[in-house]
């Protein structure tokens, strides 16, 4: 086990040294410079050049790379340059926002996903199997941003129940930052169900016709049993494999959803830096992002060993 | 269902003491997050919105837009129009407890003048020299004559912040602002909320109704009207036209309009580079013809739901300065064909380039269908923002989209789009006419006279048509009842002088 979360970890440092190298250089692909989306509707060409100068925007790309891996290596990530304000404090306020949001959209997701996926599998083509399947093809087509109005609309204004949008602290006032955090978890939540729910009931449909689930119920065991028992662990492989990758997606920022609801997190920030060019910004957002997902795969194959011991050896 | 009824009446009722016992809180909801919060470097409308509440000007604009005392209390121009001495309000201290006096003007004019990023430059370039005459008298020597300086004043060339905090804080300053408003900065959360509260010492302390001002960043026009319905906001900035309707059936809400001093035009590359050659770009009877093709009435009603102001000029009706003697054009395409003919033409090919933002999109559609009724097969070019602002300084367009966000006084725009050195030319019009009559004008102090002098540079520069003016955005906010006082200004920035709750 030691050794695995060793050779992981020697992986990841590569990896994500990569990944800021391919997302430094493809930014700087883009037309238009942050000096220009910088300054303002005056856009004098002195300060352009100054501002050029002075974030060292002239120098060649790997001059600059350079820099700011110099920087990042001290702990620093830099000043946003449109607002001033530092990058350390804003990655600081945005993470926790970010990962409570995926945290309870997983969450709902996984209530909404896993049983009803079961629920199909054992009656394949029974209202409820339809019932599920028209539920996961609404989640999946129906878009968030609509989604979310329609609940601001319903639980917001006509029943008053939760607030429109905004977010508060859990450590300030738990309740507050529940009830905020309510919808823009539903939005999230249903669309990663639809998902989870689809694959929930092919694998376990798989897992319910092979031989070992035959020869189990040959000897007459409880079906109960032979579902959570037998065929659901053989089945919720792929859903791991599946659901990490999805709370990984979740934890990169849900652009729209966040919007709809003003919840302050990575995708909006990541968004803002790349139109207004601000490129340290997005680098942090995308290296923090990269580290999240690396973890990610890792509690994947974690999850993978507890849930097959062929694995774990 | 009547004990249901009493029981929310009681509840209510109950809310509503516990809400008067707390501190009245404003909550105000924009549409983005500022950019840096420090008035020399500042460039966006929200951060000029935080403003509003942060920092006094040493003048300010009225709603029908003359200058008017705030920091200064009176000012005086010299005969020659050479110097401006301000006579400064007595007792005004800084939210630090710094004293607001003389030599606090001279630092900050110098600061923002001298600051290697400072956006204050050009606002501020007439201005020779400042001098302290007494500690509440100061004098701007400068190099011109400039009557628009009391104008650029008004905005963020006139805030003051602290000296003290500005010496301390370098480069830090504007992650934590200390100015002289009539709020105290508390907090910003990036992309989540700016919190100021009430500043005990400040000068009109009387006038200020609520305790404390929190400015949450809500992105999508629609859901920050759904949050003020909700409740959760107590007003909302820039209220899409399309949504006005809602507003104005909610008997919980009250919509508050005003027209504003910003211009949307179609600008013609006329002279910068290989993109000018276009027929359009070459020739001033094509530009009327493309004029006298469209319906701004059309793209006012089609794309804004009739709620802005469709115009012809640069300057809108609202301001002192606009020219009567030159009404809008009405539609007229037979007349549009036969330039097209006298031009020696029957098709005229054009690009206009535009951000890709929702209301250019609409605005561009509109144009293009119009257009190709007279002959011209206008192709259209949606960029990505800061994509089409590098093309539009560089002149690479053959049209473009322009939104300008408009100043009180006519100089600053006539001047950055139409005088040959404007900062906005960048399309290279060019006559030397009309900067003759720029520059008196800006030099004219007596203001009969100064009207005559652009009423002939609205001659002028709608007769070479280098950009047709569309029309004018007005500002819609969405405000609860219970927010009483609120006064729309051309600026479209919200006062917090006067604002309080209302029963």
């Amino acid at each position: 086990m030691v050794s695995l979360l060793l050779r992981r970890f020697a992986v990841a440092l590569p990896t994500l040294l990569l990944v800021s190298m391919l997302v430094f250089s493809l930014q700087k692909l883009l037309p238009g410079d942050p000096a220009l989306a910088l300054a303002g509707e005056e856009r004098s060409p002195e300060v352009i050049e100054y501002l050029r100068e002075h974030y060292r925007l002239n120098d060649p790309v790997p001059v600059q790379y350079a820099a700011w891996l110099g920087n990042l290596l001290q702990g620093d990530f830099g000043t946003s340059i449109r607002t001033r304000l530092p990058i350390g404090t804003m990655l600081i306020e945005k993470l926790p926002v970010t990962i409570e949001l995926a945290l309870l959209s997983m969450a709902v997701a996984l209530l909404i996903g896993l049983p009803f996926g079961i629920i199909a599998a054992l009656r394949p083509g029974s209202w409820l199997d339809y019932g599920a399947s028209v539920f996961s093809l609404a989640g999946l087509s129906i878009p968030h941003f609509w989604l979310g109005i329609m609940l601001i609309l319903l639980f917001s204004v006509h029943l008053g129940w939760l607030p429109a949008g905004g977010y508060v602290p859990f450590s300030e006032n738990p309740l507050a930052n529940l009830r905020g955090m309510a919808m823009p978890a539903l939005v999230l939540g249903t669309g990663a169900a639809a998902v989870i729910m689809r694959h929930t009931r092919s694998a376990m449909l798989q897992a319910l016709s092979q031989d070992f689930i035959r020869t189990a119920r040959a000897k007459g065991v409880e079906r109960r049993r032979i579902v959570l028992r037998h065929a659901l662990p053989n089945a919720l492989i792929p859903v791991v494999t599946l659901g990490t990758l999805q709370f990984g997606e979740l934890l990169a920022g849900a652009v729209l959803t966040e919007q709809v609801f003003s919840i302050p997190g990575f995708g909006k920030m990541i968004v803002d830096g790349v139109f207004s060019r601000d490129y340290a910004v997005v680098q942090a957002v995308v290296l923090c992002t990269a580290a999240i997902f690396l973890l990610m795969s890792l509690a994947a194959d974690l999850a993978y060993g507890l849930l097959n011991p062929r694995l774990r050896s | 269902m009547k004990t249901a009824r009493g029981f929310i009446i009681a509840v209510s009722a109950l809310a509503m003491t516990a809400l008067a016992a707390q501190a009245a809180t404003l909550k105000v909801g924009m549409q983005d997050d500022p950019d840096a919060l420090d008035p020399a470097l500042s460039g966006t409308y929200t951060g000029r919105f935080v403003f509003a509440s942060l920092c006094d000007k040493l003048v300010d604009i009225s709603p029908d837009l003359k200058i008017v005392p705030q920091l200064a209390e009176s000012w005086e121009w010299a005969p020659d129009g050479r110097s401006i001495t301000f006579s400064l309000r007595r007792g005004v201290t800084f939210h630090d407890g710094t004293p607001f006096d003389a030599e606090a003007v001279k630092f900050n004019i110098e600061r923002m003048k001298t600051m290697p990023d400072s956006k204050r430059k050009a606002e501020l370039a007439p201005v020779a020299s400042v001098e302290v005459v007494a500690a509440d008298k100061v004098r701007l020597a400068l190099s011109e004559p400039f009557v628009p300086l009391l104008a650029n004043l008004s905005d963020r060339a006139g805030m003051m912040v602290s000296p003290k905090a500005a010496k301390e804080k370098g480069a830090e300053f504007a992650a934590s602002p200390v100015c002289a408003g009539p709020y105290s900065f508390v907090e910003r959360k990036s992309r989540d909320l700016i919190r100021a509260k009430k500043y005990p010492g400040y000068w009109n302390a009387g006038r200020i109704g609520y305790d404390e001002v929190v400015y949450s960043i809500v992105p999508d026009s629609t859901v920050r009207l759904q949050r003020v319905r909700a409740g959760d906001l107590d007003l909302a900035e820039r209220v899409a036209p399309t949504d006005l309707k809602a507003v104005r059936e909610d008997a919980n809400l009250a919509l508050h309009a005003g027209q504003g001093v910003a211009v949307s035009h179609l600008m013609f590359n006329v002279g910068n580079g290989e993109k000018a050659k276009g027929p359009l770009g070459q020739n001033e009877t094509l530009r009327q013809a493309f004029e006298l093709a469209i319906d701004r009435n059309v793209i006012n009603r089609v794309a804004f739901n009739g709620e802005f102001l469709a115009d012809n000029q640069m300057i809108p009706p609202s301001n002192p300065f606009y020219s009567k003697a030159h009404p809008a054009p009405a539609r007229n395409v037979a007349k549009a064909k036969e330039l097209i003919g006298k031009a020696g033409m029957t098709r005229v090919p054009v690009e206009i380039t535009y951000e890709n933002a929702l209301a250019d999109g609409r605005v561009a559609q509109i144009i293009q269908s119009m257009a190709a009724e007279a002959g011209f097969e206008v192709k259209l070019q949606p960029l990505e923002t800061t994509s089409a602002i590098e093309r539009y300084l560089n002149g690479n367009f053959e049209a473009y989209i322009g939104n300008w966000s408009g100043r009180a006084d006519p100089d600053p725009t006539l001047v950055s789009f139409f005088a040959t050195t404007g900062s906005q030319n960048v399309n290279k019009f060019s006559s030397k006419e009309l900067d003759a009559l720029l520059m008196q004008a800006r030099a004219e102090a007596d203001e009969a006279k100064r009207k005559a002098l652009y009423e002939k540079a609205t001659g002028i520069y709608l007769t070479a048509l280098s950009s047709i003016p569309l029309y004018h955005p007005n500002w819609f906010f969405a405000a609860r009842k219970s927010v009483g006082g609120v006064v729309m200004y051309p600026d479209g920035l919200l006062r917090l002088d006067g604002l309080k709750p209302a029963n």
